[in-house]
Protein backbone atom coordinates (compact mmCIF):
# COMPACT_ATOMS: atom_id res chain seq x y z
CA UNK A 1 0.00 0.00 0.00
CA UNK A 2 1.48 3.40 -0.93
CA UNK A 3 2.03 5.58 2.10
CA UNK A 4 0.20 8.83 1.50
CA UNK A 5 -0.47 11.71 3.84
CA UNK A 6 -3.88 10.22 4.56
CA UNK A 7 -2.34 6.87 5.49
CA UNK A 8 0.20 8.64 7.67
CA UNK A 9 -2.57 10.53 9.44
CA UNK A 10 -4.41 7.29 10.11
CA UNK A 11 -1.22 5.65 11.38
CA UNK A 12 -0.51 8.59 13.66
CA UNK A 13 -4.04 8.53 14.98
CA UNK A 14 -3.84 4.79 15.69
CA UNK A 15 -0.60 5.38 17.59
CA UNK A 16 -2.02 8.34 19.50
CA UNK A 17 0.48 10.71 17.90
CA UNK A 18 -0.65 14.20 17.00
CA UNK A 19 1.08 15.36 13.80
CA UNK A 20 -0.20 18.77 12.72
CA UNK A 21 -1.30 19.16 9.09
CA UNK A 22 1.62 21.47 8.26
CA UNK A 23 4.14 18.84 9.41
CA UNK A 24 2.73 15.89 7.49
CA UNK A 25 4.98 16.31 4.43
CA UNK A 26 8.24 16.35 6.35
CA UNK A 27 7.27 13.49 8.64
CA UNK A 28 6.00 11.46 5.66
CA UNK A 29 9.35 11.79 3.90
CA UNK A 30 11.18 10.68 7.06
CA UNK A 31 8.83 7.73 7.54
CA UNK A 32 9.28 6.64 3.92
CA UNK A 33 13.05 6.71 4.43
CA UNK A 34 12.64 4.30 7.34
CA UNK A 35 10.48 1.99 5.25
CA UNK A 36 13.15 1.89 2.52
CA UNK A 37 15.69 0.74 5.13
CA UNK A 38 13.30 -1.94 6.33
CA UNK A 39 12.87 -3.15 2.75
CA UNK A 40 16.64 -3.56 2.54
CA UNK A 41 16.71 -5.47 5.82
CA UNK A 42 14.09 -7.83 4.40
CA UNK A 43 16.66 -8.89 1.79
CA UNK A 44 18.99 -10.29 4.47
CA UNK A 45 19.17 -14.07 4.92
CA UNK A 46 17.86 -14.04 8.47
CA UNK A 47 17.01 -17.53 9.66
CA UNK A 48 13.48 -17.96 10.94
CA UNK A 49 14.86 -19.25 14.24
CA UNK A 50 17.34 -16.36 14.63
CA UNK A 51 16.34 -14.50 17.77
CA UNK A 52 16.89 -10.77 18.08
CA UNK A 53 19.27 -9.40 20.69
CA UNK A 54 16.68 -7.63 22.79
CA UNK A 55 18.94 -7.29 25.80
CA UNK A 56 22.08 -6.17 24.07
CA UNK A 57 25.24 -6.71 26.03
CA UNK A 58 28.75 -7.89 25.37
CA UNK A 59 28.92 -9.46 28.80
CA UNK A 60 31.12 -12.53 28.93
CA UNK A 61 32.70 -11.97 25.53
CA UNK A 62 35.99 -10.67 26.86
CA UNK B 1 27.42 32.68 31.98
CA UNK B 2 28.76 35.13 34.60
CA UNK B 3 29.51 38.75 33.75
CA UNK B 4 33.16 39.77 33.69
CA UNK B 5 32.71 41.76 36.90
CA UNK B 6 31.14 38.77 38.70
CA UNK B 7 33.86 36.53 37.35
CA UNK B 8 36.69 38.77 38.52
CA UNK B 9 35.11 39.07 41.95
CA UNK B 10 34.96 35.30 42.42
CA UNK B 11 38.47 34.87 41.06
CA UNK B 12 39.96 37.53 43.33
CA UNK B 13 38.21 36.09 46.35
CA UNK B 14 39.42 32.62 45.46
CA UNK B 15 42.99 33.79 45.06
CA UNK B 16 42.93 35.58 48.38
CA UNK B 17 41.75 32.39 50.04
CA UNK B 18 44.32 30.17 48.35
CA UNK B 19 46.49 27.97 50.54
CA UNK B 20 49.07 27.05 47.90
CA UNK B 21 52.55 28.58 47.84
CA UNK B 22 52.62 32.03 46.27
CA UNK B 23 54.67 30.81 43.32
CA UNK B 24 51.78 28.57 42.33
CA UNK B 25 49.36 31.50 42.14
CA UNK B 26 51.47 34.27 40.72
CA UNK B 27 50.35 34.33 37.11
CA UNK B 28 47.72 33.15 34.69
CA UNK B 29 48.30 29.54 33.70
CA UNK B 30 49.27 28.98 30.06
CA UNK B 31 46.59 26.52 29.03
CA UNK B 32 47.75 26.10 25.43
CA UNK B 33 50.35 23.37 25.95
CA UNK B 34 48.81 21.96 29.12
CA UNK B 35 47.65 18.34 29.44
CA UNK B 36 46.04 16.48 32.33
CA UNK B 37 49.32 14.65 32.92
CA UNK B 38 51.34 17.86 33.04
CA UNK B 39 48.84 19.78 35.18
CA UNK B 40 48.42 16.80 37.49
CA UNK B 41 52.16 16.53 38.08
CA UNK B 42 52.42 20.23 38.86
CA UNK B 43 49.42 20.14 41.19
CA UNK B 44 50.79 17.08 43.02
CA UNK B 45 54.11 18.91 43.46
CA UNK B 46 52.21 22.00 44.72
CA UNK B 47 53.67 24.04 41.85
CA UNK B 48 50.23 24.74 40.40
CA UNK B 49 47.21 25.73 42.40
CA UNK B 50 43.88 24.10 41.43
CA UNK B 51 42.29 27.48 42.15
CA UNK B 52 44.61 29.23 39.74
CA UNK B 53 44.17 26.54 37.09
CA UNK B 54 40.38 26.76 37.43
CA UNK B 55 40.48 30.55 37.37
CA UNK B 56 42.58 30.52 34.20
CA UNK B 57 40.26 27.98 32.61
CA UNK B 58 37.21 30.11 33.44
CA UNK B 59 38.95 33.21 32.10
CA UNK B 60 39.71 31.50 28.81
CA UNK B 61 36.14 30.20 28.57
CA UNK B 62 34.85 33.69 29.22
CA UNK B 63 37.13 35.17 26.56
CA UNK B 64 36.52 32.57 23.84
CA UNK B 65 33.04 31.16 24.36
CA UNK B 66 31.34 34.07 22.54
CA UNK B 67 33.45 33.14 19.47
CA UNK B 68 33.40 29.35 19.78
CA UNK B 69 30.04 28.58 21.40
CA UNK B 70 31.32 25.48 23.18
CA UNK B 71 29.46 25.93 26.47
CA UNK B 72 25.75 26.15 27.21
CA UNK B 73 26.30 26.66 30.94
CA UNK B 74 29.40 27.75 32.88
CA UNK B 75 29.51 26.82 36.57
CA UNK B 76 32.05 29.41 37.70
CA UNK B 77 31.06 29.79 41.35
CA UNK B 78 30.73 26.08 42.04
CA UNK B 79 34.01 25.45 40.21
CA UNK B 80 35.93 27.95 42.32
CA UNK B 81 34.44 26.45 45.48
CA UNK B 82 35.45 22.94 44.37
CA UNK B 83 38.93 24.15 43.45
CA UNK B 84 39.37 25.64 46.90
CA UNK B 85 38.34 22.33 48.44
CA UNK B 86 40.79 20.45 46.21
CA UNK B 87 43.56 22.81 47.13
CA UNK B 88 42.86 22.48 50.84
CA UNK B 89 42.84 18.68 50.59
CA UNK B 90 46.13 18.61 48.72
CA UNK B 91 47.74 20.92 51.26
CA UNK B 92 46.54 18.53 53.97
CA UNK B 93 48.23 15.63 52.18
CA UNK B 94 44.98 14.15 50.86
CA UNK B 95 45.99 13.99 47.21
CA UNK B 96 43.52 11.81 45.31
CA UNK B 97 45.38 11.23 42.04
CA UNK B 98 45.99 12.68 38.59
CA UNK B 99 42.55 14.28 38.23
CA UNK B 100 42.63 16.07 41.57
CA UNK B 101 42.16 19.76 40.86
CA UNK B 102 41.70 19.25 37.10
CA UNK B 103 38.83 21.24 35.51
CA UNK B 104 36.52 19.33 33.17
CA UNK B 105 33.46 19.98 31.03
CA UNK B 106 30.49 17.61 30.77
CA UNK B 107 28.33 17.31 27.69
CA UNK B 108 24.98 18.84 28.56
CA UNK B 109 23.26 15.46 28.44
CA UNK B 110 25.05 14.46 31.66
CA UNK B 111 22.93 14.96 34.77
CA UNK B 112 24.57 17.41 37.16
CA UNK B 113 22.95 17.85 40.54
CA UNK B 114 21.30 21.25 40.84
CA UNK B 115 22.85 22.45 37.58
CA UNK B 116 20.67 22.94 34.52
CA UNK B 117 20.92 20.05 32.07
CA UNK B 118 19.28 20.87 28.75
CA UNK B 119 20.52 18.15 26.36
CA UNK B 120 20.69 21.11 23.98
CA UNK B 121 16.89 21.30 23.83
CA UNK B 122 14.43 23.99 24.70
CA UNK B 123 12.22 21.15 26.01
CA UNK B 124 14.61 20.73 28.96
CA UNK B 125 15.43 24.42 29.41
CA UNK B 126 14.44 24.31 33.11
CA UNK B 127 15.60 20.79 33.98
CA UNK B 128 17.79 20.68 37.10
CA UNK B 129 18.63 17.05 37.97
CA UNK B 130 18.63 15.96 41.59
CA UNK B 131 21.68 13.74 41.18
CA UNK B 132 24.90 13.46 39.20
CA UNK B 133 25.41 10.99 36.35
CA UNK B 134 27.64 8.10 37.42
CA UNK B 135 30.46 9.47 35.26
CA UNK B 136 30.20 12.94 36.78
CA UNK B 137 30.11 11.43 40.27
CA UNK B 138 33.23 9.39 39.55
CA UNK B 139 35.13 12.34 38.10
CA UNK B 140 34.20 14.51 41.07
CA UNK B 141 35.19 11.65 43.36
CA UNK B 142 38.63 11.70 41.75
CA UNK B 143 38.86 15.40 42.60
CA UNK B 144 38.07 16.80 39.14
CA UNK B 145 36.28 20.13 38.97
CA UNK B 146 33.20 20.71 36.82
CA UNK B 147 33.50 24.07 35.04
CA UNK B 148 30.57 23.81 32.66
CA UNK B 149 28.19 21.96 30.37
CA UNK B 150 29.13 21.71 26.73
CA UNK B 151 27.05 22.37 23.65
CA UNK B 152 25.44 19.72 21.42
CA UNK B 153 22.68 19.36 18.82
CA UNK B 154 19.17 19.08 20.24
CA UNK B 155 19.01 15.82 22.24
CA UNK B 156 22.30 14.78 20.53
CA UNK B 157 20.55 14.26 17.18
CA UNK B 158 23.06 14.91 14.41
CA UNK B 159 26.67 15.56 13.60
CA UNK B 160 26.48 19.36 13.55
CA UNK B 161 26.37 21.37 16.79
CA UNK B 162 24.36 24.59 16.39
CA UNK B 163 26.29 27.73 17.25
CA UNK B 164 29.51 25.82 17.92
CA UNK B 165 32.39 26.96 15.76
CA UNK B 166 35.44 24.97 14.87
CA UNK B 167 38.53 26.53 16.51
CA UNK B 168 40.61 25.64 13.43
CA UNK B 169 38.32 27.71 11.22
CA UNK B 170 35.55 29.58 12.97
CA UNK B 171 33.47 29.63 9.79
CA UNK B 172 33.12 25.86 10.07
CA UNK B 173 31.22 23.69 12.52
CA UNK B 174 32.78 21.68 15.33
CA UNK B 175 30.96 18.48 14.38
CA UNK B 176 28.85 16.56 16.79
CA UNK B 177 27.13 15.58 18.67
CA UNK B 178 29.76 16.16 21.38
CA UNK B 179 30.82 19.23 19.40
CA UNK B 180 31.09 21.57 22.38
CA UNK B 181 33.48 19.20 24.14
CA UNK B 182 35.65 18.81 21.03
CA UNK B 183 35.76 22.54 20.32
CA UNK B 184 36.51 23.46 23.94
CA UNK B 185 39.49 21.08 24.00
CA UNK B 186 40.84 22.34 20.68
CA UNK B 187 40.49 25.94 21.85
CA UNK B 188 42.29 25.13 25.13
CA UNK B 189 39.18 26.10 27.09
CA UNK B 190 39.37 22.65 28.67
CA UNK B 191 41.89 19.87 29.17
CA UNK B 192 39.28 17.21 29.98
CA UNK B 193 35.78 16.60 28.69
CA UNK B 194 33.06 13.98 28.32
CA UNK B 195 30.90 13.00 25.38
CA UNK B 196 28.36 10.51 24.12
CA UNK B 197 28.48 8.31 21.01
CA UNK B 198 25.44 6.70 19.39
CA UNK B 199 26.39 7.26 15.74
CA UNK B 200 29.96 8.48 16.10
CA UNK B 201 29.36 11.48 18.33
CA UNK B 202 32.59 11.23 20.34
CA UNK B 203 34.80 10.27 17.41
CA UNK B 204 33.36 12.80 14.95
CA UNK B 205 34.18 15.89 17.06
CA UNK B 206 37.49 14.35 18.16
CA UNK B 207 38.50 14.07 14.51
CA UNK B 208 36.93 17.35 13.42
CA UNK B 209 38.62 19.36 16.17
CA UNK B 210 41.98 17.57 16.22
CA UNK B 211 41.70 15.97 19.67
CA UNK B 212 41.46 12.44 21.05
CA UNK B 213 38.21 10.67 21.96
CA UNK B 214 37.34 7.07 22.78
CA UNK B 215 34.04 5.27 22.45
CA UNK B 216 34.63 2.50 24.96
CA UNK B 217 33.23 -1.03 24.62
CA UNK B 218 29.47 -1.08 25.12
CA UNK B 219 28.86 -1.90 28.76
CA UNK B 220 32.26 -0.78 30.05
CA UNK B 221 31.19 2.74 31.07
CA UNK B 222 27.94 3.44 32.89
CA UNK B 223 25.24 5.35 31.00
CA UNK B 224 23.29 6.08 34.18
CA UNK B 225 22.10 9.65 34.55
CA UNK B 226 22.59 10.75 30.96
CA UNK B 227 19.80 11.87 28.61
CA UNK B 228 19.69 9.03 26.05
CA UNK B 229 19.14 8.75 22.35
CA UNK B 230 18.98 4.98 22.15
CA UNK B 231 19.42 2.61 25.08
CA UNK B 232 21.16 -0.20 23.18
CA UNK B 233 23.39 2.05 21.05
CA UNK B 234 24.47 4.84 23.42
CA UNK B 235 28.09 4.84 24.58
CA UNK B 236 29.70 7.41 26.87
CA UNK B 237 33.35 8.27 27.03
CA UNK B 238 36.06 10.86 27.45
CA UNK B 239 37.74 13.36 25.14
CA UNK B 240 41.07 15.07 25.80
CA UNK B 241 44.11 16.33 23.92
CA UNK B 242 46.34 13.27 24.27
CA UNK B 243 45.84 9.51 24.45
CA UNK B 244 47.39 9.34 27.91
CA UNK B 245 44.91 11.94 29.18
CA UNK B 246 42.02 9.95 27.72
CA UNK B 247 43.41 6.81 29.37
CA UNK B 248 43.45 8.55 32.77
CA UNK B 249 39.85 9.67 32.33
CA UNK B 250 38.69 6.23 31.15
CA UNK B 251 40.32 4.52 34.11
CA UNK B 252 38.32 6.80 36.39
CA UNK B 253 34.91 6.48 34.75
CA UNK B 254 34.89 2.81 33.62
CA UNK B 255 33.68 -0.11 35.69
CA UNK B 256 30.57 -1.79 36.95
CA UNK B 257 27.44 0.13 37.89
CA UNK B 258 24.26 -1.63 39.03
CA UNK B 259 22.25 1.41 37.97
CA UNK B 260 22.98 0.74 34.28
CA UNK B 261 21.12 -2.39 33.08
CA UNK B 262 23.51 -2.82 30.14
CA UNK B 263 26.65 -2.47 32.21
CA UNK B 264 28.86 -5.50 31.63
CA UNK B 265 30.18 -5.63 35.16
CA UNK B 266 33.76 -5.44 33.89
CA UNK B 267 36.25 -3.59 36.07
CA UNK B 268 38.36 -0.74 34.68
CA UNK B 269 41.92 -1.62 33.78
CA UNK B 270 44.94 0.56 34.48
CA UNK B 271 44.81 2.06 30.98
CA UNK B 272 47.63 4.62 31.49
CA UNK B 273 50.02 1.88 32.65
CA UNK B 274 49.11 -0.30 29.66
CA UNK B 275 49.91 2.37 27.05
CA UNK B 276 53.53 1.50 26.40
CA UNK B 277 53.05 -1.66 24.42
CA UNK B 278 55.33 -2.72 21.59
CA UNK B 279 53.21 -2.89 18.45
CA UNK B 280 55.78 -4.88 16.42
CA UNK B 281 54.05 -7.89 14.92
CA UNK B 282 50.57 -6.64 15.77
CA UNK B 283 48.06 -7.73 13.11
CA UNK B 284 46.39 -4.60 11.79
CA UNK B 285 43.39 -4.76 9.52
CA UNK B 286 43.12 -1.60 7.43
CA UNK B 287 40.27 -0.43 5.27
CA UNK B 288 41.16 -1.53 1.74
CA UNK B 289 42.29 1.16 -0.71
CA UNK B 290 39.39 0.22 -2.99
CA UNK B 291 37.01 1.31 -0.21
CA UNK B 292 38.76 4.67 0.18
CA UNK B 293 37.90 6.11 -3.22
CA UNK B 294 34.95 8.13 -1.94
CA UNK B 295 36.86 9.70 0.94
CA UNK B 296 38.24 13.23 0.61
CA UNK B 297 41.74 13.10 -0.97
CA UNK B 298 43.37 14.70 2.08
CA UNK B 299 41.69 12.19 4.38
CA UNK B 300 42.79 9.33 2.14
CA UNK B 301 46.38 10.60 2.08
CA UNK B 302 46.54 11.14 5.84
CA UNK B 303 45.13 7.67 6.45
CA UNK B 304 47.59 5.96 4.11
CA UNK B 305 50.44 7.93 5.72
CA UNK B 306 49.25 6.69 9.13
CA UNK B 307 49.30 3.10 7.89
CA UNK B 308 52.89 3.68 6.72
CA UNK B 309 53.80 4.84 10.23
CA UNK B 310 52.54 1.55 11.64
CA UNK B 311 54.36 -0.43 8.96
CA UNK B 312 57.60 1.27 9.98
CA UNK B 313 56.88 0.39 13.61
CA UNK B 314 56.73 -3.26 12.60
CA UNK B 315 52.97 -3.89 12.46
CA UNK B 316 51.66 -6.49 10.05
CA UNK B 317 49.16 -4.83 7.71
CA UNK B 318 46.20 -6.66 6.12
CA UNK B 319 43.53 -5.09 3.94
CA UNK B 320 39.93 -5.55 5.02
CA UNK B 321 36.82 -5.35 2.86
CA UNK B 322 33.18 -5.68 3.86
CA UNK B 323 30.45 -7.62 2.09
CA UNK B 324 27.27 -6.03 0.78
CA UNK B 325 25.42 -8.07 3.38
CA UNK B 326 27.30 -6.31 6.17
CA UNK B 327 26.54 -2.94 4.61
CA UNK B 328 22.82 -3.76 4.49
CA UNK B 329 22.75 -5.14 8.02
CA UNK B 330 24.40 -1.92 9.21
CA UNK B 331 21.28 0.04 8.27
CA UNK B 332 19.51 -1.64 11.18
CA UNK B 333 21.26 1.02 13.27
CA UNK B 334 18.86 3.67 11.95
CA UNK B 335 15.74 1.67 12.83
CA UNK B 336 16.97 0.63 16.29
CA UNK B 337 18.10 4.15 17.09
CA UNK B 338 14.88 5.85 16.10
CA UNK B 339 12.52 3.27 17.63
CA UNK B 340 14.29 3.53 20.99
CA UNK B 341 14.45 7.32 20.71
CA UNK B 342 10.74 7.47 19.89
CA UNK B 343 9.93 5.44 23.01
CA UNK B 344 11.97 7.88 25.13
CA UNK B 345 10.40 10.95 23.50
CA UNK B 346 6.80 9.72 23.54
CA UNK B 347 5.97 11.67 26.67
CA UNK B 348 7.70 14.89 25.52
CA UNK B 349 5.95 14.70 22.13
CA UNK B 350 2.63 14.78 23.97
CA UNK B 351 3.44 17.48 26.48
CA UNK B 352 6.06 19.68 24.77
CA UNK B 353 5.68 19.05 21.05
CA UNK B 354 5.84 22.74 20.15
CA UNK B 355 8.88 23.37 22.30
CA UNK B 356 11.30 21.20 20.32
CA UNK B 357 14.23 23.30 19.07
CA UNK B 358 17.88 23.82 20.01
CA UNK B 359 18.27 25.67 23.28
CA UNK B 360 19.73 28.69 21.45
CA UNK B 361 17.17 28.76 18.62
CA UNK B 362 14.30 31.21 18.53
CA UNK B 363 10.65 30.14 18.76
CA UNK B 364 9.45 28.68 15.49
CA UNK B 365 12.81 27.22 14.51
CA UNK B 366 12.69 23.86 12.77
CA UNK B 367 13.48 20.76 14.82
CA UNK B 368 14.96 17.76 13.04
CA UNK B 369 14.75 15.88 16.32
CA UNK B 370 10.98 16.29 16.45
CA UNK B 371 10.57 15.16 12.85
CA UNK B 372 12.64 12.03 13.25
CA UNK B 373 11.01 10.93 16.50
CA UNK B 374 7.51 11.66 15.19
CA UNK B 375 8.19 9.40 12.21
CA UNK B 376 9.85 6.86 14.51
CA UNK B 377 6.68 6.69 16.62
CA UNK B 378 4.92 5.15 13.62
CA UNK B 379 7.23 2.15 13.28
CA UNK B 380 6.04 -1.12 14.77
CA UNK B 381 7.56 -3.38 17.38
CA UNK B 382 7.91 -6.10 14.71
CA UNK B 383 9.98 -3.71 12.56
CA UNK B 384 12.15 -2.83 15.54
CA UNK B 385 12.79 -6.48 16.32
CA UNK B 386 13.55 -7.19 12.68
CA UNK B 387 16.31 -4.61 12.96
CA UNK B 388 17.62 -6.25 16.13
CA UNK B 389 17.71 -9.58 14.27
CA UNK B 390 19.76 -7.94 11.52
CA UNK B 391 22.05 -6.53 14.17
CA UNK B 392 22.77 -10.04 15.39
CA UNK B 393 23.84 -11.05 11.89
CA UNK B 394 26.01 -7.90 11.68
CA UNK B 395 27.64 -8.69 15.01
CA UNK B 396 28.40 -12.25 13.94
CA UNK B 397 30.09 -10.95 10.79
CA UNK B 398 32.11 -8.44 12.81
CA UNK B 399 33.45 -11.18 15.10
CA UNK B 400 34.46 -13.11 11.98
CA UNK B 401 36.21 -10.08 10.46
CA UNK B 402 38.00 -9.11 13.68
CA UNK B 403 39.01 -12.70 14.52
CA UNK B 404 42.28 -12.79 12.51
CA UNK B 405 43.34 -9.22 13.40
CA UNK B 406 44.28 -7.44 16.60
CA UNK B 407 43.10 -3.96 15.61
CA UNK B 408 41.25 -2.40 12.69
CA UNK B 409 42.11 1.03 11.25
CA UNK B 410 40.10 3.41 9.10
CA UNK B 411 39.66 7.18 8.78
CA UNK B 412 37.37 8.51 11.51
CA UNK B 413 35.55 10.86 9.13
CA UNK B 414 35.13 10.83 5.35
CA UNK B 415 36.41 14.42 5.12
CA UNK B 416 37.55 17.37 7.25
CA UNK B 417 35.03 19.72 8.90
CA UNK B 418 32.13 20.76 6.65
CA UNK B 419 33.92 19.53 3.52
CA UNK B 420 31.68 17.41 1.25
CA UNK B 421 32.73 13.85 0.42
CA UNK B 422 31.10 11.14 -1.64
CA UNK B 423 31.59 8.65 1.17
CA UNK B 424 28.54 8.48 3.43
CA UNK B 425 29.26 8.98 7.11
CA UNK B 426 27.27 5.91 8.07
CA UNK B 427 30.32 3.70 8.59
CA UNK B 428 30.94 5.28 12.00
CA UNK B 429 27.56 3.84 13.10
CA UNK B 430 29.02 0.37 12.74
CA UNK B 431 31.04 0.74 15.90
CA UNK B 432 27.96 1.67 17.93
CA UNK B 433 26.01 -1.21 16.42
CA UNK B 434 28.62 -3.85 17.35
CA UNK B 435 29.80 -2.04 20.46
CA UNK B 436 33.53 -2.66 20.00
CA UNK B 437 35.94 0.01 21.37
CA UNK B 438 37.11 2.71 18.95
CA UNK B 439 39.39 5.70 19.50
CA UNK B 440 40.02 8.67 17.22
CA UNK B 441 43.47 10.25 17.26
CA UNK B 442 44.79 13.16 15.11
CA UNK B 443 46.64 11.89 12.03
CA UNK B 444 47.12 14.93 9.83
CA UNK B 445 45.76 18.17 8.42
CA UNK B 446 44.04 19.01 5.17
CA UNK B 447 45.67 20.99 2.38
CA UNK B 448 42.55 21.90 0.38
CA UNK B 449 40.99 23.56 2.28
CA UNK B 450 44.11 24.05 4.35
CA UNK B 451 44.63 23.47 8.04
CA UNK B 452 41.71 21.29 9.13
CA UNK B 453 42.39 18.28 11.38
CA UNK B 454 41.96 14.69 10.21
CA UNK B 455 41.42 11.73 12.53
CA UNK B 456 42.48 8.09 12.48
CA UNK B 457 40.12 5.54 14.00
CA UNK B 458 41.51 2.47 15.78
CA UNK B 459 39.20 -0.28 16.97
CA UNK B 460 39.50 -3.80 18.37
CA UNK B 461 37.47 -6.63 19.82
CA UNK B 462 35.20 -6.06 22.84
CA UNK B 463 36.97 -5.01 26.04
CA UNK B 464 40.26 -4.48 24.23
CA UNK B 465 40.03 -0.80 25.17
CA UNK B 466 43.56 -0.89 26.59
CA UNK B 467 44.85 -2.21 23.26
CA UNK B 468 43.23 0.51 21.12
CA UNK B 469 44.63 3.13 23.48
CA UNK B 470 48.11 1.55 23.35
CA UNK B 471 48.07 1.53 19.54
CA UNK B 472 46.83 5.14 19.50
CA UNK B 473 49.60 6.04 21.95
CA UNK B 474 52.20 4.36 19.74
CA UNK B 475 50.96 6.42 16.79
CA UNK B 476 50.95 9.61 18.84
CA UNK B 477 54.50 8.90 20.01
CA UNK B 478 55.67 8.51 16.41
CA UNK B 479 53.97 11.70 15.17
CA UNK B 480 53.30 15.22 16.41
CA UNK B 481 49.86 16.00 14.97
CA UNK B 482 48.36 16.15 18.47
CA UNK B 483 50.73 18.94 19.51
CA UNK B 484 49.32 21.52 17.10
CA UNK B 485 46.95 24.16 18.42
CA UNK B 486 44.66 26.50 16.50
CA UNK B 487 45.36 30.24 16.53
CA UNK B 488 42.47 32.05 18.18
Amino acid sequence: MPITKEVLKALASANDVNIPEERLDVVLKQYQDYLKILEKLDSLPLAQESEPEIIYTLRGKK
Amino acid sequence: MPTRREFLQTSAAALAASAFPAAAQSSEVDLLPLTIVEAGKRIAAKQLSPVELTRSTLARIEALNPKVGAFITVTADQAIDSARTAEREIMQGKYRGPLHGIPFGAKDTYYTQGIRTTAGSNVLRDFHPTFDATIVRRLKGAGAILVGKTNLPEFSFGGVTPGCHNPWDLKRNSGGSSGGSGAALAASMLIAATGGDTSGSIRNPASTNGVVGIKPTFGLVSRYGVVPISWTLDHLGPLARTVEDVAILLKTIAGSDPNDPFNAGVQAEDYPKLLNRNIRGLRMGVLAESELKNFHPDTRRAFLDAVTVFKKEGAEIREVTFSDQVKIAETSHTIIRICEAAAYHRQYLRSHENEYRHIWDKEGADSNTRTTVEAGMLLTSAQYLKAQQARKLFLKEMYRIYDPIDVYLDPTMPSPADVPARQAEGFRNWFDLHGFPAVSVPCGFSTNPAGLPIGLQISAKPFQDALVLAVAHAFESATDWHKRRPML
